[in-house]
């Protein structure tokens, strides 16, 4: 059994897109990372890397004070404010997670799946790979991560 | 299996309700760190006394000090592929050094690097990664405290797969037998007595946002 991320597939062009980079990242991970982010930068493209943050020095302090004592749920520099992910994290996260990238394939004409395989648990976490589908466009749907299927509705991200 | 438990009604009011501690099961020179995995991976640590088999020394892998974050991982050990919850038994200078050399997974997280050019260049060079999670109840729901997660690779996976688990205990039967005590109020649940562990070098303390000893 392997685990996903599920999004809704509005655009064939940009699951294209998605499959491409998550190729390279699947080359990466299994051998010694070698792409510098200047190359992973132009591979997701101009308009995937306005969905990641470059954070003041303000809010990233902001930000660190809140990890320390509010659960992610109730950041309010997070989801509330609007808060992504770094690009660098994002790929660190993929990079360290103890799972194999599977693939990315459509389940149904409005659905997709970003599977990957927990080789033990923890893994390192699933919060990078749903950054990855949103930075093509895609709204999340669904999560296995390996504790069963859970639902995001509309606007839980 | 053979830690002490006490019960978690009791234990919790001993324990902070907020913030980033390492809640663990520790005595004077020993620390205990979970993992959950598929039987053969497990079967096999449990007979040679170290991780190998199908068990890759290729990838980054992850333990958690926290038992009742490993129970709602696992699904109290009724997820596919982590019927086998393992308790790892290790040196405290060893899990001390792992702290020490800890990179925080984030750049967001990277208080006491210079700058974000500092943190990717120290991600790239240690082998241990460290990530504040939200904590859960026993019934699964997240809670205000956050708890540890290191992930460990090359040199470092090497000494803690092979030579520094002094001690590999299989939880599996404990944990099915406390699986309905973790319902509603979780009153009469047992689980492995947890304290706030604390960091002895304030540097490190420090550097990964906990309190040290002797604060």
């Amino acid at each position: 059994m392997s685990e996903y991320v599920e999004f809704s597939v509005d655009s064939e062009v940009r699951l294209q897109r998605l499959r491409t980079v998550l190729a390279v990242l699947q080359s990466e991970k299994r051998g010694e990372p070698h792409k510098s982010t200047a190359e992973l930068e132009a591979l997701f493209g101009s308009d995937a890397m306005e969905h990641f943050d470059r954070p003041s020095a303000a809010a990233r302090e902001r930000r660190r004070e809140d990890l320390k004592t509010k659960p992610v749920i109730e950041l309010p520099t997070a989801n509330a404010a609007g808060a992504r992910w770094d690009f660098d994290s994002m790929i660190h996260g993929i990079m360290d997670g103890d799972y194999d990238l599977i693939g990315c394939d459509r389940v149904s004409d409005s659905r997709a799946q970003l599977e990957f395989f927990a080789n033990g648990y923890p893994y390192g976490g699933v919060g990078a790979l749903v950054a990855l589908a949103e930075a093509f466009g895609f709204k999340v749907t669904g999560i296995e991560d390996g504790t069963g299927y859970v639902p995001v509705s509309e606007g839980e991200r | 299996m053979n830690l002490a438990t006490a019960p978690y009604l009791e234990q919790r009011t001993r324990w902070p309700s907020a913030g980033r501690h390492i809640l663990a099961h520790y005595d004077d020179d020993t620390i205990i760190v979970y993992q959950a995995y598929a039987p053969a991976i497990a079967s096999y640590a449990l007979e040679h006394r170290q991780f190998g088999g199908s068990f890759s020394y290729q990838r980054m892998s992850w333990v958690k000090p926290n038992f009742l974050w490993m129970m709602f991982r696992s699904d109290w050990s009724r997820a596919p592929g982590q019927e086998k919850v393992l308790a790892i038994r290790l040196r405290r200078p060893f899990f001390e050094s792992l702290l020490a050399q800890a990179v925080p997974s984030s750049s967001l997280l990277a208080a006491g690097h210079a700058d974000e050019g500092a943190w990717k260049d120290a991600v790239q060079k240690s082998n241990v990664r460290l990530q504040w999670d939200p904590d859960h109840l026993p019934s699964g729901a997240p809670c205000t405290r956050r708890a540890l997660q290191l992930g460990l690779r090359g040199g470092v996976l090497e000494a803690y797969g092979r030579a520094e688990c002094l001690e590999i205990i299989d939880m599996s039967e404990f944990v099915a037998q406390q699986r309905e005590n973790a319902r509603g109020d979780a009153h009469g649940l047992l689980m492995p007595l947890e304290r706030v562990y604390r960091v002895p070098d304030k540097r490190t303390a420090s550097a990964i946002g906990v309190p040290s000893e002797d604060t």
